[in-house]
């Protein structure tokens, strides 16, 4: 599939939205996959958190909204603790995360999780599944 | 009764199109005392000049304002112009109507000619007052200064003497040689670097003009381009090197092993020691912190070893004082403290060690005789990561900066791991690989074909040692995928910043350096050996990271600006600098306090206050602070200034 | 009797209450207690990653807002809770703006010129630092000798540095300095701050099941006879979730995961029962009676 590239595209309103929540200098990235040679989920997400950076960079938002990877996160903060460019790339995927779930796309329903679970889980989990995993439309 | 002349310039339109040159030139024809008004296009061209120096020969005009842009740009010009018709050049003077009024007031004209009117009339009066002065001239030493005994340091000295001229060459550690002598092989050529090396160490060792000072450290310079009085401490080795003659006995026999720092600490030495088998001079010192006579009042085995009695516990530091008239910067370069990079493990895991630490381990002269074992169990790795990029281009943990040579050493590394262990495979972690030099694109793509070298595109994250192998995690960004890596070594291609102690040398010296510690040049393009103080000049990594190549050529333009000052006559300098009017002068001192050049001081005779013309750049701090109004600068008198000002007003 | 006021969280006042409760009586027994606040609610289990998220802040400021009535201090015992009462406390400090739009939402509860100078500590914090372990050393009634236990330094207590400022990010020292002031053998490990799989234990529990496996495969590989954690969600990930893995991974042994407050307890000499083990799923009895600490 060709990139076809225009000015729009880096201005559209996703693109927009992502610089602004994350509030994160993306384009000052210079795609040397740290992030992705510390992520503890690389291995599973199919895009790498540098992908991710990059595609970001392009403006292609709504290819991420439709990845695994963002759900993956687990905000563990490794990823911006190395970052040399001082980026904190755990913000720019809560803030596609965040983008997909005020867009009504759903990772969970925390309800049907089986009951046995539920009791066991500390609420620390089902709170946070809430807030990152369940859209509130 | 001066004679002036008025020269106004249209610079184009850049004047002209602002100030209404007729009217200007009008104007001043009526003025009394004026003896010329007159315009061109363009001042500073050869018509122009001739217009100036035809007036001048003609009219015998015995003062010259000239109207046109900043006295930056063409004072020199018309003095110039001024001398060759006859005239003092210091009776010219510059009226700024183009930087200081026409640029700022292109919306109002009729406004713009009046301060143009304005400011002619105040330089007017300037000139009236001005006196004919003459250039200082003062002689220079000449003999020169060399401060870093490294590849840099040598180069510029051995070129400064063999035009005829002396060099003092000082070096920190005790023998010549910097960090090239630390390497193996060098790119692109592979070529020893001892073997490059020694052949100048010598050279520069036994040079008839060179005065070796090793072990010894600058301490204190005064005085200024042309003339300094350096103060140079020679530490106390503890062996008489005019009776030493290098037999090595004392390092054989001293029963005291201590980390190399030579050997970047996976070797070892003796207490008592030279840097490396071709140390020049071929002279050991006694390191009090591991000598065990120092630390607990007996052995003396050196002593008793010496067949020429040279050891002398007793020794004391020197200190020598020298003129000279040029310095030379050569301090070179440190690695990063790798410790600010903690993921990577640098001085937890033995077997993480940095690019001089390899080039130890794969040097003949080294701790393992060249052979790459690796410093925990001494086994040959054959799985070798290499990472560039530590500590560089990090703005978070390192620094911003390219360091520029780890590109190249890396890849060399490789290859001579590759040379040394054929079944060995070798990854680089790269972020670009920038390969500028002459014939280094071709050396990485030949390293890349005939030794098979992994590039990986990516950094590393994290390295963690599980049992005896060291897990490495990075990225391979063009694939998308994060590595692990088991390895049985890794080498980290550490940043290069400035040399330890180069902010205080730099204090020392009196010039500047940049954010980081480098030696500031005084214009990274025109000027790019010259530092921001006369005299002083940079070669080498001092200045910023650099390989042997650039380091070599620089320093060898650090000589040529050392000789093309050695190569004048005299030292000139402008004369507007402060004088005294000594029937004023109570030599109170003030001016001495407030002079922040050294060039004042007081008699203690006649209790007058002198200036040393040599020093003095005309600041007119001393002025400001003179309460008898003694303290004047030529041309510049406080009753020229109060003229000026009426006129104006 | 010092005492402090305290922030248990969700987890510690509920499912997990016998680790609270043996927390609280492990200080009793070095003289410090822990206050509950009167007034507090849930921290929101995560710290609004969002630059938009503003009413995700109300919790943890109310939170501050209580403990600043008696105390220029908070403590956090549960990793989360620390973790967003930490980081909301120094955006409050740094952050204008972003002060005032959240304590626009509270006015009735929150005076604007609340002071925010309450600092948020972590239970830990009041051993190394009010006590220190060299006292902790001299008050061990049972050393836990010859006990080789890994600390696990969980995401949430050390990350993100610049918010956090705890400890060394890359190189942690705390909990095995505190092990050792217990007389335990603290064993580093190369996975001891890699992410247990968080909340993708809602989500995607094959995933995080994974991520745990690797950290306690890890340390059981460096010699570790028990693991220790100072996060209910790493507790439960690492400990609870230990039978699926024995499913799950073929030559899995299971490890016993302590809850950082558990070795306190057994060297302070605390009765068994206080000891809240009936929240390991992984007992850790038959260790401590072969060691003879209980």
């Amino acid at each position: 599939m060709i990139l076809a590239l225009n000015k729009e595209q880096f201005k559209s309103e996703y693109a927009r939205s992502i610089k602004e929540v994350s509030a994160q200098k993306i384009m000052s990235c210079y795609q040397c996959g740290k992030c992705t040679a510390g992520c503890p989920l690389a291995d599973k997400m199919d895009y790498v958190p540098n992908e991710m950076m990059r595609l970001v960079m392009l403006g292609e938002i709504e290819e991420l909204l439709q990845s695994n990877a963002i759900w993956l996160c687990t905000s563990c903060f490794q990823c911006g603790t190395r970052c040399p460019k001082g980026i904190e790339v755990h913000r720019v995927f809560e803030a596609l995360r965040s983008l997909a779930l005020r867009n009504g796309i759903n990772r969970t329903d925390i309800e049907e999780l089986p009951s046995d679970i539920l009791d066991e889980v500390p609420q620390q989990a089902i709170v946070a599944g809430y807030r990152k995993f369940e859209s509130l439309e | 009764m001066k004679k002036v002349g008025l020269f106004i310039c249209h610079c184009g339109s850049n004047i002209a199109g602002t100030v209404n040159i007729e009217k200007v030139k009008n104007y001043f024809l009526s003025e009394k005392g004026i003896t010329v008004s007159d315009d061109y296009k363009y001042m500073c061209s050869e018509p122009g000049q001739k217009k100036l120096r035809d007036a001048i020969t003609e009219k015998e005009l015995n003062g010259v304002v000239v109207a046109c842009c900043s006295p930056r740009m063409h004072e020199i010009t018309f003095r110039n112009a001024a001398l060759a018709a006859g005239l003092n050049p210091y009776q010219v003077e510059i009226a700024n109507i183009r930087e200081q009024c026409s640029w700022v007031h292109q919306k109002d004209k009729e406004k713009a000619t009046e301060k143009a009117i304005q400011i002619i009339k105040t330089m007017i009066e300037k000139v009236k007052r001005d006196e004919p002065l003459t250039p200082i001239e003062f002689d220079i030493t000449k003999k020169a200064l060399v401060i870093g005994g490294g590849i840099a340091g040598i180069t510029a000295a051995v070129d400064i003497a063999n035009a005829g001229y002396e060099v003092i060459l000082v070096e920190k550690k005790h023998s010549i040689g910097g960090k090239m002598l630390q390497l193996s092989e060098t790119f692109p050529t592979l070529d020893c670097a001892q073997c490059t090396l020694t052949p100048k160490t010598v050279e520069a060792g036994r040079h008839p003009k060179i005065k070796l000072m090793v072990y010894s450290q600058l301490e204190e310079v005064k005085g200024y381009i042309g003339n300094f009085d350096v103060k140079i401490r020679k530490k106390a080795s503890y062996v008489d090197w005019s009776k030493c003659t290098g037999c090595g006995l004392c390092q054989e026999k001293c029963p005291t092993k201590t980390e190399s720092e030579f050997d970047r600490g996976i070797g070892e030495r003796k207490a008592i020691y030279t840097l490396s088998p071709q140390a020049v001079p071929n002279k050991p010192i006694i390191d009090k912190e591991s000598c065990r006579f120092f630390r607990e009042g007996k052995c003396r085995v050196c002593e008793k070893v010496c067949p020429v009695g040279a050891i002398n516990y007793e020794m004391k530091d020197e200190v020598i004082e020298e003129k000279v008239g040029a310095i030379v910067v050569a301090t070179g370069f440190d690695v990063l403290d790798v410790e600010k990079i903690p993921e990577y493990g640098y001085g937890v895991y033995p077997d993480v060690i940095d690019g001089l630490q390899f080039e130890r381990l794969n040097s003949a002269s080294g701790p393992t005789g060249g052979e790459i074992r690796r410093p925990s169990d001494g086994k040959v790795p054959k799985e070798v990561v290499f990472i560039k990029c530590v500590g560089s281009r990090d703005p978070e943990k390192g620094i911003p900066y390219c360091s520029r040579i780890c590109c190249m050493y890396l890849g060399k590394h490789a290859r001579l791991y590759k040379h040394k262990v054929p079944d060995g495979q070798a990854y680089l972690f790269y972020m670009d690989i920038r390969s500028f030099g002459k014939g280094y694109e071709e050396f990485i793509q030949q390293s890349m074909e005939e030794a098979d070298l992994l590039y990986i595109r990516g950094r590393v994250a994290r390295i963690m040692q599980e049992g005896d192998k060291l897990v490495v995690w990075g990225a391979d960004t063009l694939s998308g995928r994060k590595v692990e890596i088991k390895a049985d070594m890794v080498v980290l291609a550490t940043a290069a910043v400035p040399s330890k102690g180069a902010k205080e040398l730099a204090n020392v010296l009196r010039t500047a350096t940049d954010e980081y510690g480098f030696f500031s040049e005084a214009h990274i393009k025109l000027k790019p050996v010259e530092s921001m103080t006369g005299g002083i000049y940079l070669a080498g990594c001092a200045q910023s990271p650099k390989d042997i190549p650039d380091t070599v050529a620089q320093a060898g333009a650090a000589a040529a600006k050392v000789l093309s000052l050695f190569g004048q006559e005299k030292m000139v300098q402008e004369p507007l600098v402060a004088f005294v009017e000594e029937d004023l002068c109570s030599g109170c001192g003030l001016c001495v306090t407030a002079c922040p050049f050294d060039a004042r001081q007081v008699d203690v005779d006649t209790k007058i206050s002198l200036v040393n013309e040599a020093l003095c750049q005309g600041c007119g701090a001393c002025v400001s602070v003179c309460p008898n109004k003694a303290s004047k600068l030529r041309n510049a008198k406080p009753e020229t200034y109060m003229a000026m000002l009426e006129k104006y007003l | 009797m010092v005492s402090y006021p305290y922030f248990p969280g969700c987890a510690l006042s509920t499912k997990a209450k016998a680790l609270d409760i043996c927390a609280r009586e492990s200080l009793k027994l070095l003289g410090f207690e822990l206050v509950e606040l009167t007034n507090w609610t849930c921290c929101g289990a995560v710290f609004p990653l969002c630059d938009d998220e503003h009413i995700r802040l109300v919790s943890p400021v109310r939170a501050l807002f209580e403990a600043s009535k008696t105390s220029d201090k908070l403590v956090a015992l549960c990793s989360a809770c620390f973790n967003v009462l930490r980081r909301t406390e120094k955006l409050f400090r740094e952050n204008k703006e972003r002060r005032e739009r959240v304590l626009n939402y509270m006015d009735e509860e929150v005076p604007k010129n609340f002071a925010d100078n309450v600092k948020v500590i972590h239970f830990i914090d009041i051993i190394a630092e009010d006590l220190t372990f060299t006292v902790l050393k001299e008050k061990v009634k049972k050393p836990l000798i010859d006990l080789k236990i890994a600390p696990f330094y969980d995401c949430l207590t050390f990350r993100p540095p610049k918010e956090m400022n705890y400890d060394d990010p890359e190189n942690p020292r705390i909990f095995s300095n505190f092990l050792m002031s217990l007389g335990a053998t603290p064993i580093d490990f190369p996975y001891r701050s890699e992410c247990c799989g968080a909340h993708l234990a809602v989500s995607d529990r094959d995933a995080s099941l994974e991520c745990s496996y690797k950290i306690l495969k890890s340390a059981a590989d460096a010699g570790a006879e028990a693991m220790l954690t100072a996060c209910p969600l790493c507790h439960y990930n690492l400990d609870s979730r230990q039978l699926e893995m024995m499913e799950k991974f073929p030559g899995f042994k299971p490890l016993p995961v302590f809850y950082l407050t558990q070795p306190l307890g057994i060297a302070l000499g605390l009765s068994t029962e206080l000891l809240g083990f009936s929240k390991n799923k992984i007992s850790p009895l038959p260790l401590l009676k072969e060691k003879g600490l209980i």
